[in-house]
């Protein structure tokens, strides 16, 4: 008479090891989505990397324009403007008005720094899209002052920091 | 008689190796694509080669490109100027009939149309009055859509590939009319392959709105009209 093999193979269910699969891919899935939620959101950061300093090249300072906001970000001063230079008519018109808000500020100091040093120095206003409308009443501004300008547009939603 | 009892597991004696590959895998792919996501997300590394303004290089052509809603597309009235002219002298007396000759044409390029008006009037008071003598052209947007995307004009062989190729960098410089948020990235990767070109390049922000009417404005010579050429 035939004897049946006996297997001594070890006979595992496999429904633990689909639940584990499941549940590794739910939770990958889960963070990834955050993730690109986050990577399209408001808290997409952009650093400005400071140049250092020397003899052949113009040392830049960076401020931001928003349109109704002026932030200098090396000593996070903010000057609030609560005008819309678009509206202003003329270039004096909106050089006079700028002169008015940030006068005794830290922001007027800083200009007058770099007034003074503008060999050596000069301003980058990265401009987010809110503040297209009026920048070119603010970049008059500077080069009315005397000073050497740079700009650089930026979408609203970016945060920068330095 | 005896029978042996049948083991009845035999469908569940599986080697496990297979989904454990298939769970490892899986986990890598998603792993990778997390940490690719969370650079991503961390922040934008901006570049950008010490953008203090430069007046554009004497005796180089400006050229402009719009960039709106997302698209980059070419602007230039060079050719209806050269239409309207048609190789003559535009004055006083025949500038009528050359608008005339110009509207007749139905001008136009890929994304604008072009027509042209005539103004006399006079302007003052009885005692005090002078008069004005004004051509205008009207700029008409073919399709507030047209133009290029970022992923477009990187292409080789897209349309501001080929217009970049044509154009010699040190006769030319590229002005790029930013308009909106939206155009921020076509902006950035049309100026990288400017930059990469070696072609001088700047940009402006724009409240640019079409219809878009120019004047041609009229100089003091009673027979020259002065129009840009």
């Amino acid at each position: 008479m035939a004897l049946l093999s006996k297997k001594n193979e070890l006979s595992v269910s496999l429904f633990p090891m689909f639940n584990i699969l499941v549940s590794t891919l739910g939770v990958l899935i889960f963070i990834m989505c955050s993730i690109t939620v986050l990577s399209f959101g408001k808290t997409k950061t952009v650093r400005i990397v400071q140049q250092k300093r020397d003899s052949l090249h113009k040392f830049p300072h960076h401020l931001v324009w928003d349109g109704n906001s002026l932030i200098l970000l090396e000593k996070k001063d903010t000057v609030r403007f609560n005008i819309d230079l678009a509206k202003i008519k003329t270039f004096e018109q909106s050089h006079d008005s700028i002169l008015k808000v940030i006068r005794g500020s830290e922001t007027e100091r800083f200009f007058q720094h770099v007034k003074a040093h503008a060999d050596s120095e000069y301003i980058v206003i990265l401009v987010r899209a809110s503040g297209f409308g009026s920048f070119l009443d603010l970049r008059n501004f500077i080069k009315q002052e005397g000073i050497d300008i740079g700009y650089e547009p930026f979408e609203n939603s970016s945060k920068i920091i330095l | 008689m005896y029978f042996k009892k049948k083991n009845n597991k035999s469908s569940s004696e599986v080697n496990l190796a297979p989904l454990i590959d298939v769970l490892t895998c899986t986990v890598g792919i998603m792993l990778f694509v997390v940490i690719f996501a969370v650079l991503a997300a961390r922040g934008a590394s901006i570049k950008y080669l010490t953008p203090l303004q430069k007046e554009p290089p004497a005796n180089s052509e400006k050229r402009l490109f719009i960039c709106k809603k997302g698209r980059i597309k070419p602007f230039s009235i060079k050719s209806a100027l050269d239409s309207l002219l048609a190789n003559s002298k535009a004055t006083y007396k025949n500038i009528p009939t050359l608008i005339a000759r110009a509207n007749a044409k139905n001008i136009h390029d890929l994304f604008y149309t072009y027509s042209f008006s005539y103004d006399d009037y006079i302007e003052g008071d009885w005692f005090n009055y002078s008069r004005i003598r004004v051509v205008s052209i009207t700029i008409h947007e073919l399709d507030s859509l047209g133009g290029d995307n970022a992923d477009q004009i990187q292409l080789n062989n897209s349309r501001f590939a080929n217009f970049m190729s044509s154009i010699d960098s040190a006769h030319n410089w590229i002005a790029f009319a930013l308009c909106d948020e939206e155009s921020i990235e076509v902006f950035r990767t049309a100026r990288n392959i400017v930059i990469k070109k070696g072609i001088p390049n700047g940009w402006d922000p724009s409240k640019i709105k079409f219809p878009l009417v120019i004047p041609l404005i009229g100089s003091d010579s009673p027979d020259d009209f002065g129009i840009p050429q």
